[in-house]
Formats: structure tokens, C-alpha cells, sequence
């Protein structure tokens, strides 16, 4: 598996061409880049760690570029960046969702090392994982209102390093709306 | 009893006469492992929005927890650690992080990268360097490296790569010297700690030499010009500190029984490491020989065909042998790194010819990993015109955080520091 292109080759192959919105290939850092649509994200995850030809078992990263807020459609563009440890082949999973529903399938039961990064991806930027067995702040803390990596959470915004007790009791429910800059 | 309860912070006697189903009645005596349980960690249990604790509450009830942190003297940063207790062994543990974020990503973002040859990008780099202080270099290179895919940068001068290589093994070196002569895990002897702390300092001496003035920050080249006499006087430093290292090294080969305390705590299989996307020592300690020096397109170590340094059984004491090795590793590889330098440039050509112009509408994403003393750095800088999209930082210490609670299961209380320092997790790195 060299050659670039190989990854989206054989995911195409097992899961049909519609799968993918694009198969590209990447730069230096990223061999190749496999945009695919929300309904089959964990799947793709999925086959490229089994399929003997990728052998993808490493999720190195996981986060979301957002388009700004005045993009409805496709608003969190979210990157899984994949390794295979044994063959050196990098690629990166991408996945668009809408900002009035911003929720992708959870990559915790492909992937152990998604806990972490989708309870970051949520604080960050308010992207929810469905599935996740622990959903809960963790670079937040409960209460803080908002997702900072918005784009329309302003930089200079602050609050309350410490929770007021009424904001305590405020249950962290996923999808909620960024606060109103 | 009584005087182990006043010790636990939080833990509270029942109140069996408010809780009496019959009143008046002869009282029943409390059960023991009653008394054992914080009653704030009970509820703890019970709040699964804020901070849920797995686990059936009735597995809990021979268990003591408590909670670990989130300031500990051992560690420079804060991490919280729920562990629950069955005698000293640890049964389960839940860490948590966030005390000190930065908010390094949200910072970058707000850099204008108008003049992108110029103050932004030393800006941007900078801001991205502060999320692992003591050693900024992997993530300066790693910045500096996805800039010059924005830019379109032809060709950077090859002794500048080299210098950025070399500058990159000297960072491992004193990383991993500065893990092994922690408290928690330095030998037993006073002569060979007094060597390696020696070392350490040569180490940070030689680094922090190169580093003076932004030197690696440079788009297209170094920022500050180095030249042959660097060379020369780095190599004579090098030969005292291979020789302090290898005298240690041969020293605890000897003694054979140097890291023994260590063997099988702390252990982590192969497959739980790769589930957990561990990188770098922790990882090649497992057996798995993950190493993105062996497959580098950006840097030289193309010209050095590395080998990885593996070690079996994924232990603690594995993760000392696997530094150990790249310690002596990384001592040939500069040297060998010196030798390839020639009487070229090291600063950026000019720039005009260089940059690309930013016009596009869409969003360009341009990352760049390396290989970092405690694993796998990682950059992603996304533009939508000259405008900086997302910054995104990748460290192997997030990684090796959540997989804390894996690792240190089954070890005894008074392992974890040393655990925990084993795995090169540095808490800036997380609270990015």
C-alpha cells in the first residue's frame, strides 16, 4: 500500500461510491483525505482499523474546523485524523454536519482514544458524539455556558473561573446553542 | 475507627439514629465498610451529568475512594485522579484535567496572519510553543513545518533541516533525562543520579544555546543564522555527555537489578496502547515499533534509517529501558546529524519568491506531526484566505492522560507518581 490513493480505493470498494462526498489525496503530513457523509462515519472508522489492507488502529486526533456562523448547511467540519501503526499510512476521515443538528455517531466503540477527544470535541464546540458512554466537560467545567471554539464565541468573552452555584446545577445537556455573542 | 474517619476529608459517620427505621429500638452497630466511604464520593455516584463514577455502587462497598490531586508535590501541574482503593492497590481510576486551560487554540486564532513572513507567524508560533514551556521545540517546528505548506515554501536550505533535526534529538535527550532523574524514578544510588542530573544540565545548556533568539521559528529557513563554530564546540560538549551517559548506563547494566522495583507496574498491552493511540516511549515499550522518525519526510532523519527502540512487557520498567536506549540512540544520531552539515546557507532566502498568495475562498488545511520526546506533536493550521480558520494542537500527553486510568489499575497508590512520570505526560500539553 504505497501507493496514495489505496485507502480510498479500498473503502470505495467495500462500502460503494456513495458513501464518499470526495476521495483525495493529501500533503507531506496526510496521505490521503476521505470525506464521507454523517450516516457512515463509524462504519468507515470501523473498516479502515479491520481491513487487513489499512490496518488504520491508531486515532491520533480528533476536532472540528468551524465554517463560520453564518453557514447553516455543513457548518463543523469534523476531521479524524487516522495511523496505521504498522504500515506508516496516514489519512484523514472528514465529516460535515448542520449547525441546528451538530451530532455525529460516537467513535468510542472503534476507538478507545475518542472518549477523551469527543468530550473535548463537545466543550470545544458543542459537536455531540451519540453513544458516548461518558459524556461529561473535560477541559470545561460544568456550568460554563457556551463553546469557546466557535466561531462566534468572542475571544474576549469571560466568565467565572469559578461556577456560581446556581450555574452548578445547570446540567451539561448536549446540543445546546453557543451563547449570543 | 473513629480516628481513621477524622483523617478522610469528607468522610462522615452514619447518623444511625436519624436513619432508624424503628426508634427506640436497640441500635445495630454500623458496618464497617460503611464507614470507609466518603459520603461525598457517594454522591459523586449518583451525579452522572457532572461527574460520573462507573461501576456498580455495591461493587463499591470493600473500596475506599478517594481522590488524588489535584495538586500533588511531585508534579508540576495539576491533574485531579478519583482512584478507588482496594487496600493500597488501585481498583479503577478516573483522571481529571482542565484545572489550568490556556485556551491556546482560541488564542491563535485571533493572530493576523496578513504578513505571514513576518510578526504573525513568530506570533502564532510562539502562542503555540506555550503549550509545553519546558520543551517548545517540537511544537515550534511543527507550526513552523505546516506554515511552509501554506506558503509553498520550494526548498528550505539543508543545513537549516539539519540544525532543525539536531535541535530535535537534543530535545529528546534532555526529555528523557529529565524523566529519569525524577525522584520517582531515578536509580537508587547518589553517584549515578548526581551523573544524569549533570547530564540533564549539559543537555538543557547545549538546547537552550540554539534556542536563544527564536532560532527555529524561522519560515523558510532558521531565524538567526548558525554556523560552523556551533558545530565544532557542540560536538566536543557531546563527547562528555555520551560519556557521562554511557558510564551511567553501563553502571546500571551492571547492577542488574536497576529498574527491577518497576517491573510489571504500571503495565499497559499492546493493543490497549494502540486502542488508546499512544505514542512514542509508552507505546514502543509495549513492543510495537511505532516510530515516525522511520518514515520522516520533513526533517533528515531520511539520510539515518532510525530504528526504533523497543522494549517488552509495557511496564514502567520497559519505558526506562526504552528511554535509556534512546538516550544512547539520540547522543550517535547528532553526531552523525553534525557531520552532514556543509558550508551552505541557513537562513530563509528570499521570501518574495517563495510565497504563494492567499486567495481562497475555501478553507486549506495544512498539519504537520513529529516526532516529540513523549510521542507523536502534532500541528493543523486551517486558513480561509489569509485568515487563520483553526489551530489545532496535538500532544501526546492528552493521549497518554486518558489512558491513565488503564495504566495505573492494578498498581499500588505509592506507584502512581512514578507511573504517571513514566508516560512523559506534561500537563500544559493537556490544558492547551
Amino acid at each position: 500500500m504505497s501507493e496514495v490513493g489505496a485507502v480510498g480505493a479500498i473503502a470505495t470498494r467495500r462500502l460503494g461510491r456513495g458513501a464518499f462526498v470526495r476521495v483525495a489525496p493529501g500533503d507531506d503530513a496526510i496521505d490521503e483525505l476521505l470525506v464521507v457523509l454523517a450516516p457512515r462515519w463509524r462504519s468507515t472508522a470501523l473498516l479502515l482499523r479491520d481491513d487487513a489492507d489499512t490496518r488504520m488502529d491508531l486515532l491520533m486526533d480528533l476536532f472540528a474546523i468551524d465554517a463560520g456562523a453564518d453557514v447553516v448547511e455543513n457548518r463543523y467540519v469534523i476531521n479524524a485524523v487516522l495511523r496505521s501503526s504498522s504500515l506508516g499510512y496516514r489519512c484523514v476521515l472528514q465529516c460535515s454536519v448542520a449547525a441546528h443538528e451538530p451530532s455525529l455517531d460516537s467513535l468510542v466503540p472503534v476507538h478507545a482514544s475518542a472518549n477523551w477527544l469527543e468530550r473535548e470535541l463537545y466543550d470545544m464546540h458543542g459537536v455531540g458524539a451519540d453513544g458516548h458512554p461518558q459524556m461529561r466537560p473535560l477541559l470545561l467545567y460544568t456550568g460554563f455556558v457556551g463553546h469557546p471554539l466557535r466561531r462566534d464565541y468572542r475571544a474576549t468573552k469571560s466568565q467565572p473561573l469559578v461556577p456560581s452555584i446556581d450555574n452548578a446545577r445547570v446540567p451539561h445537556v448536549i446540543g445546546e446553542d453557543a451563547e449570543t455573542p | 475507627m473513629r480516628h481513621l474517619l477524622e483523617q478522610l476529608p469528607g468522610a462522615q459517620l452514619p447518623d444511625t439514629v436519624g436513619q432508624s427505621q424503628a426508634p427506640g429500638l436497640p441500635l445495630a452497630p454500623p458496618d464497617d465498610d460503611d464507614l470507609l466511604r466518603p459520603s461525598g464520593e457517594e454522591l459523586l455516584l449518583g451525579a452522572s451529568a457532572t461527574g460520573a463514577w462507573s461501576g456498580a455502587p455495591s461493587a463499591l462497598a470493600k473500596h475506599l475512594l478517594h481522590t488524588f490531586g489535584p495538586l500533588h508535590p511531585a508534579l508540576s501541574w495539576p491533574v485531579a485522579l478519583r482512584v478507588e482503593l482496594d487496600g493500597d492497590r488501585i481498583v479503577s481510576a478516573d483522571p481529571e484535567v482542565g484545572f489550568l486551560h490556556q485556551g491556546l487554540e482560541k488564542a491563535g486564532e485571533q493572530i493576523d496572519l496578513r504578513e505571514l513572513r513576518g510578526d504573525g507567524a513568530l506570533a502564532l508560533i510562539r502562542c503555540v510553543a506555550r503549550a509545553n514551556p519546558l520543551a517548545p521545540l517540537p511544537l515550534q517546528l511543527a507550526t513552523v513545518l505546516a506554515l511552509e505548506k501554506h506558503l509553498g515554501v520550494a526548498a528550505v536550505p539543508n543545513n537549516a533541516t539539519v540544525w532543525r533535526t539536531v535541535a530535535l534529538e537534543l530535545n529528546r535527550i534532555r526529555g528523557h533525562l529529565s524523566v529519569l532523574i525524577h525522584p520517582a524514578l531515578a536509580p537508587d544510588r547518589a553517584p549515578l543520579v548526581r551523573k544524569l542530573t549533570q547530564a540533564a544540565r549539559t543537555a538543557s545548556g547545549l538546547l537552550d544555546g540554539l534556542l536563544l533568539g527564536d532560532t527555529f521559528c524561522g519560515v523558510g529557513g532558521l531565524r538567526r543564522a548558525l554556523d560552523a563554530d556551533e558545530a565544532r564546540s557542540m560536538l566536543a560538549t557531546l563527547k562528555d555527555l555520551r560519556a557521562a551517559v554511557h558510564s551511567v548506563q553501563h553502571d546500571l547494566a551492571r547492577d542488574g537489578r536497576a529498574h527491577s522495583r518497576f517491573e510489571g507496574v504500571g503495565r499497559i498491552t499492546a493493543v490497549k496502547a494502540l486502542a488508546h493511540a499512544l505514542t512514542g516511549p509508552a507505546v514502543r515499550a509495549c513492543g510495537v515499533a511505532d516510530d515516525l522518525r522511520a518514515r520522516d519526510r520533513s526533517l533528515s532523519y531520511g539520510a539515518l534509517n532510525v530504528v526504533p527502540v523497543v522494549a517488552e512487557g509495557g511496564c514502567t520498567a520497559a519505558r526506562l529501558r526504552v528511554l535509556h536506549g534512546e538516550l544512547a540512540q539520540s547522543l550517535v544520531l547528532v553526531v552523525r546529524l553534525l557531520a552532514m552539515l556543509d558550508a551552505g546557507p541557513t537562513v530563509a532566502a528570499d521570501a518574495a519568491t517563495q510565497v504563494s498568495t492567499f486567495r481562497d475562498a475555501e478553507i486549506v488545511v495544512r498539519a504537520q506531526a513529529l516526532e516529540a520526546q513523549n510521542g507523536e506533536t502534532a500541528v493543523t493550521v486551517c486558513l480561509k484566505g489569509a485568515h487563520l480558520q483553526r489551530v489545532r494542537i496535538r500532544t501526546a500527553s492528552l493521549a497518554a492522560c486518558a489512558a491513565l486510568g488503564t495504566v495505573v489499575s492494578s498498581a499500588r497508590m505509592d506507584d502512581a507518581i512514578a507511573i504517571i512520570v513514566s508516560l512523559g505526560i506534561v500537563g500544559s500539553e493537556v490544558d492547551r
